[in-house]
């Protein structure tokens, strides 16, 4: 009898081991695995309207903000009916406010500021450098050491990658999302699809079931997350994070958003170094983030970690706030870290990903502008 | 007595109950590993996607489904009467989240990081509840009375 009942237990906690492996891998499969529904663009806050490339535009193009005032450029831009045609970079159409060929934009979002970091319209395309009439990037490979703790005694080395960001038109800061089936690729495949320079990971939003993501002016999901930070990058250049909670939409759609993201947590809190993140990753990790100075100069920053004690140790999340703090950044936000932080330059990974990185269905890139 | 009251169902109640038991048992602990990996990582978003909602509103019924037969025969074991007790309660409480997270059509109550809290421990009373009862009904009562009528060597009791 007792045989009996040994073998009747050991089958039916057999069973239920089977059935619970079977109940785990299907729930990873519909949750993680499985792109979620309902990618397609809701609406749309940007209307790409190609503008010759000589018209010199004293703010990024933004139509049919719903805010009272009208842009100019947004009357200036060419009929609705002639937007599928591609700008001819020769024989600019509307030759009225043409001088100089170039700068493009040199009045866009950096007024004018930084006219140095720019080219006069050749390329200029280095190994830690890109330099074109609109776009400037900068890359360092850096290596500071971190205490573990603030009582320790000694410190542990950190390696981060730095893409300094200047760029005349908001449309050169862009996002890339994964068209496999799968919507996994790795950041230089998408970077390289998408003509990027630079493209670090971006929020893994489409893996998500909620969260507000917008992406080059398209809005692909409006649920907020109740944990999440937000990060916005408006068309006027300006970015803005937002505490979970304190998120208002209507403001955010007001405003003309280019890029929403959540992931989190933000970084910078007026400025300033915060201790307290919406996150439960706080400890040492590979990390990726966007740091925002002012208008048109943006920062893309990639921490390598999980690989100590020689190379990198990766940042804890008040580490990384005050390393944003310390790059003279005003706003910061935290991006898809982990495996997934990973910084292409160049059409090829630059950084040094933990176990040698992994697919990503998003990333955030730099290249020209889309006019 | 009162193990065969608990016991005093019809063949398929029982057999209903043992299942309904086990489907407990499985989604408590599938739910209590989403608990963890989320309090590691919560940008994985475990807790709180549609799906783990959907996971968590079963493990509710089921919950319900297991612990409510224990209060209505009185079970004299005052420990497994409070745990059903509570896991009833806790799982009431949870199906309300999730009902007016419906109602809301968005991530609302039940995504809460208090909330999580609450079906992690409505899991785990789940979990106790559900592996008691998988040991109170382990034992057939028609089987053991015929074992015993046939002067078999009898059960366990």
């Amino acid at each position: 009898m007792k045989n009996f009942n040994a073998k009747k237990i050991f089958l039916v906690v057999t069973a239920d081991v089977l059935l619970f492996a079977i109940l785990l891998l299907g729930f990873a499969w519909f949750h993680h695995a499985r792109p979620k529904r309902g990618l397609e663009s809701m609406q749309s806050f940007f209307n790409a309207t190609p503008r010759p490339v000589s018209q010199v535009s004293p703010t990024p193009v933004m139509t049919e903000a719903p805010t009272p005032e009208p842009t100019e450029t947004a009357s200036a831009s060419p009929e609705p009916g002639a937007s599928e045609t591609p700008a001819a970079p020769t024989e600019p159409p509307t030759p009225e406010p043409t001088t100089e060929p170039t700068p493009v934009y040199m009045d866009g979002l950096l007024g004018g500021k930084y006219a140095e970091k720019f080219t006069d319209g050749e390329v200029i395309y280095t190994d830690s450098v890109y330099r074109s009439a609109n776009v400037c990037i900068e890359i360092s490979d850096q290596e500071i050491r971190v205490k573990p703790d603030p009582g320790s005694s000694y410190t542990v080395p950190v390696h981060y990658y730095l893409a300094d960001i200047y760029i005349h038109d908001i449309t050169s800061l862009r996002c890339g999302i994964s068209q496999s089936s799968n919507h996994k690729d790795r950041v230089e495949d998408l970077c390289n699809q998408n003509n990027g320079i630079v493209a670090t990971s971006g929020d893994y939003f489409i893996f998500h079931s909620s969260g507000l993501a917008i992406r080059n002016g398209e809005l692909y999901r409006d649920s907020l997350h109740p944990d999440q930070d937000v990060c916005v990058l408006y068309q006027d250049g300006t970015m803005e994070t937002y505490l979970k909670g304190q998120v208002d939409l209507e403001y955010i759609y007001s405003k003309m958003p280019y890029h929403a993201w959540s992931f989190g947590p933000r970084l910078l809190e007026n400025g300033l170094p915060m201790t307290q993140f919406n996150t439960s990753v706080e400890t040492w990790n590979p990390r990726c983030a966007i740091g925002y100075y002012e208008p048109g100069h943006y920062c893309l920053i990639v921490v390598d970690g999980r690989q100590e004690p020689d190379y990198s140790y990766g940042l804890k999340m008040g580490d990384l706030s005050q390393l944003m703090y310390d790059l003279g950044c005003t706003e910061a936000y935290n991006l898809d870290g982990g495996m997934t932080a990973m910084m292409a330059f160049n059409g090829s990974i630059i950084s040094r990903p933990c176990g040698g990185g992994r697919q990503n269905c998003d990333i955030v890139y730099v290249a020209e502008p889309l006019n | 007595m009162k193990r065969n009251e608990l016991l005093g169902f019809s063949k398929t109640g029982r057999a209903i109950r043992v299942i309904v038991s086990h489907i407990t048992m499985l989604l408590a602990v599938l739910v209590l590993v989403l608990f963890v990996i989320d309090h590691v990582n919560d940008a994985m978003q475990f807790m709180s996607s549609r799906l783990s909602m959907w996971v968590i509103a079963i493990l509710a019924l089921s919950a319900f489904e297991s612990a409510v037969p224990n209060l209505i025969l009185h079970d004299a074991r005052a420990f497994g009467t409070v745990i059903s007790a509570h896991t009833c309660l806790l799982a009431g409480g949870v199906l309300m989240l999730f009902a007016l997270e419906m109602i809301n059509g968005a991530p609302g109550p039940l995504s809460s990081r208090t909330a999580r809290w609450i079906v992690a421990v409505l899991a785990l009373f789940a979990l106790v509840t559900a592996v008691s009862n998988i040991v109170a009904l382990w034992d057939n009562p028609d089987k053991r009375r015929r074992r015993r009528t046939h002067g078999g060597s009898g059960g366990e009791n």
